[in-house]
């Protein structure tokens, strides 16, 4: 019975079993085909990509994608932002920090050539040239040179192209960019924790600054002397890119394939890095050079020759103070010479001292002196000699220096009148106790000096008790008369006259009154008879003190004279 | 412009088997040694002709020694072109060491690189570890020199054997 309604079955339901058996090999094989649509459109994508062309499902997933990344960011801006944050935000804070670097050193560059003189020349020129101040400043400050350019393939280290300045000694270029990136691997392994600024970006290793570019095929490398210029890693990045632009995959392979990046860099790129400044003025710089050690000649030989006439002036105060302290009649309180040329002296000064500035006109006759004394009388021999001899009106060489008793001793020869006058002036000098005038003659005084001692040494003898002359009176009447005029006319050629004095002597007997009448009486005989024979200027007179004077032990009844010399009066 | 080649080798070997005597006397030294032990690896380089006369330079990455690449040392070998093995002669362990850490340079740069073994301490010959069948059967495997950095015996040929396997190899780079 079962066979039955099986072979029934079959008969009527084979044809459609057969086309279900189909059906679920073809869905299986559909299946099979679905699960390898992953691997079959990432096949599709690599071959496109591998051929340079873009097949149809590249260009519909890229737009596809480019629409969902818009769709996604409208929507949902904060999810796309946090997706992309961990890539973005590295290169922002990147950014960020190098902006602030380069505005932290031109801040700090500013600051310090602000009020410099340079940075007010500088101020000139960009006012002179209408150029913006920042631009003079970077211009003149940008002193620096690179050195060394390394091009190194970041994991092999193996040098893709090293430049290196004219004049330096040649390096083991492959050593150093094998040992660079083994630090800079190291210092990222050991200390960096943020992947995308790994390693070395740039550093100081003695007068060395290292500028380093990173660029996905190539590492570049400044090794510079010297301040660089706060754009200077922009424009080390620039020529990374550059390089990569220029030879793009070429880059990478190099180090994989071994052919490429031997000149990779060249000599102009290296000019270009070095400061504007530098390549510009390069030919330009010996001559400032020159000017420059010109100047510092000059300064220092202004600065030698200032010293030396600091020294000379030193020396000029130094020997202008000696010869003050040794001048008589002046004591320097304070000498002042802190101005070259200029001279201030204060202190005490006696009016007979010479006066400073006599000499100083005399010895450094530039020297502009200012003096501040107050007088005072010196007692120094030399000033008490000087006081002497104005006072007395005579030379200074006819008064000696004081003695140690201080007795002034009057010399030489004078003119009658300064004699006359010198003995008859009181003298009341400090310092000095008395004249000795025995020294002081005048022109014809020996000859004067004796006739008036030949004609004093004459009397005319008296009677006793009366004013009868003896016998033989008129001879020597007559003699004294002729020498009296003798002594006239020697005194007549140098202008001097003779005080003549005539006095009565008497002997003891004989009341006081009788002998002074008697005196008396025998003066006026003579000088009655005396005067007749006299010329003018010559006077005679009376000695009225004698006649009154008290004679002891005297024997003498006679008449004499007494002569003194006096300047003639002038004849008008 | 004259013509040369670089190529990176790096020198692989297990603790205090002479890797940095070996090599002392033939390269150019212009690190001090101070390097290994702060940094982990020193630089040289030592320039040879190759066969077609153009200038072969090895820059030599003479990294410190130890029985396996750590993190540091594997980025060390990056971009390496050729791997010059030392091993010590006295002690066979450090041939086994060298070896796998052949293995683990190879597996990490994920390509198979030109490679020259040098047994070192050939002078010692009393205190020698290395059996002959064993020095066959590495012969079989790649270029081996017994050598003495001390005598320095065999260095030179090394050096001549790997530039010649480097060079043909396609990687290093051109200088002017």
């Amino acid at each position: 019975m079962n066979g039955e309604y099986d072979r029934l079955r079959q008969l009527l339901l084979e044809q459609e079993r057969d086309r279900m058996d189909a059906l679920q090999d073809s869905v299986g094989k559909a299946t099979a085909r679905f699960e390898r649509v992953p691997d079959l459109l990432a096949e599709d994508i690599e071959a496109s990509l591998r051929a340079g062309k873009r097949s149809r499902l590249a260009n519909v997933l890229s737009e596809a994608s480019a629409d969902s990344l818009e769709i996604a960011v409208r929507r949902r801006p904060q999810a796309v932002v946090q997706a992309v944050y961990p890539i973005i935000g590295p290169a922002i804070r990147r950014s960020l920090s190098d902006a602030l670097r380069q505005m932290a050193d031109d801040l700090d560059r500013a600051l310090s050539d602000t009020f410099s003189p340079r940075a007010l020349l500088w101020r000139w020129e960009a006012w002179r040239s209408g150029t913006p101040y920042a631009q003079v400043m970077l211009r003149h400050t940008a002193r620096y040179q690179v050195e060394h350019l390394f091009l190194i393939a970041p994991e092999s280290g193996l040098l893709l192209g090293h430049l290196t300045a004219s004049g330096l000694p040649a390096l083991d270029a492959d050593a150093v960019a094998g040992m660079f990136t083994a630090i800079h691997q190291f210092v990222r392994d050991s200390v960096t924790v943020d992947e995308e600024s790994a390693g070395i970006g740039s550093a100081t290793v003695g007068g060395y600054r290292l500028a380093v570019s990173e660029g996905p095929a190539a590492r570049l490398v400044a090794f510079v002397r010297g301040v660089p210029s706060s754009d200077f890693g922009m424009r080390l990045d620039e020529l990374n890119e550059e390089l990569h632009a220029r030879y793009g995959a070429q880059l990478g392979e190099a180090e994989s394939v071994g052919i490429a990046g031997a000149g990779l860099l060249e000599q102009p790129q290296l000019d270009d890095l070095n400061s504007r400044w530098a390549t510009q003025q390069g030919g330009t710089r010996p001559q400032r050079r020159k000017y420059m050690w010109a100047a510092l000649t000059l300064a220092a030989l202004a600065l030698l020759v200032y010293a030396a006439l600091g020294w000379r002036w030193s020396s000029q105060v130094g020997a202008i103070e000696r010869h003050l302290s040794a001048t008589p009649g002046l004591v320097v309180s304070k000498l002042d010479g802190g101005e070259r040329g200029r001279l201030r002296i204060e202190g005490l000064m006696d009016p007979l001292a010479s006066d400073p500035r006599t000499w100083l006109a005399q010895h450094y006759p530039r020297v502009e002196v200012e003096m501040r004394t107050r007088p005072f009388v010196s007692l120094e021999p030399q000033l008490v000699q000087r006081r002497v001899a104005q006072t007395l009106r005579l030379p200074e060489a006819a008064v000696k220096a004081p003695d140690t008793k201080g007795v002034i001793r009057l010399t030489g020869s004078v003119p009658f009148p300064d004699w006359y006058r010198a003995r008859a002036t009181p003298l009341s000098t400090p310092g000095v106790i008395g004249i000795d005038y025995d020294g002081l003659s005048y022109p014809q005084k020996t000859q004067i000096d004796a006739a008036i001692a030949s004609i004093q040494s004459l009397e005319l003898s008296f009677l006793s008790g009366t004013v009868t002359p003896d016998a033989g009176w008129e001879r020597a009447l007559a003699e004294m008369g002729q020498k009296l005029q003798a002594l006239e006319r020697i005194g007549a050629t140098s202008s001097i006259a003779f005080h003549i004095q005539a006095a009565g002597l008497t002997d003891e007997p004989g009341t006081l009154d009788q002998n002074r009448g008697l005196r008396q009486q025998r003066a006026e005989w003579l000088a009655s008879r005396l005067a007749a024979q006299l010329h003018r200027p010559s006077t005679m007179t009376v000695n009225q003190d004698a006649a009154f004077a008290l004679p002891q032990n005297a024997s003498t009844r006679a008449a004499v004279v007494t002569v003194v010399p006096y300047p003639a009066p002038v004849q008008r | 412009m004259s013509v040369s080649l670089s190529r990176k080798i790096s020198l692989l070997g297990d603790f205090a088997v002479g890797k940095t005597s070996t090599v002392a006397r033939s390269v150019r030294n212009t690190f001090s040694e101070a390097y290994l032990t702060s940094v982990g690896v020193k630089v040289d380089t030592k320039t040879l002709p190759d066969a077609e006369g153009r200038d072969l330079r090895l820059v030599l990455w003479d990294i410190a020694g130890a029985s396996s690449l750590d993190q540091m040392r594997a980025n060390y070998i990056g971009g390496s072109q050729g791997l010059l093995l030392i091993a010590d002669g006295t002690r066979a362990d450090t041939v086994d060491t060298v070896l796998a850490l052949r293995d683990q340079a190879v597996r990490l740069l994920g390509r198979d690189l030109p490679a020259v073994l040098i047994l070192n301490k050939c002078d010692l010959a009393g205190e020698w570890e290395v059996p002959p069948e064993r020095l066959r059967e590495l012969a079989q495997r790649l270029p081996v020199f017994s050598a003495s950095a001390r005598t320095g015996q065999g260095v030179e040929e090394a050096f001549a054997a790997l530039a010649s396997a480097v060079a043909d190899a396609p990687a290093g780079s051109k200088s002017p």
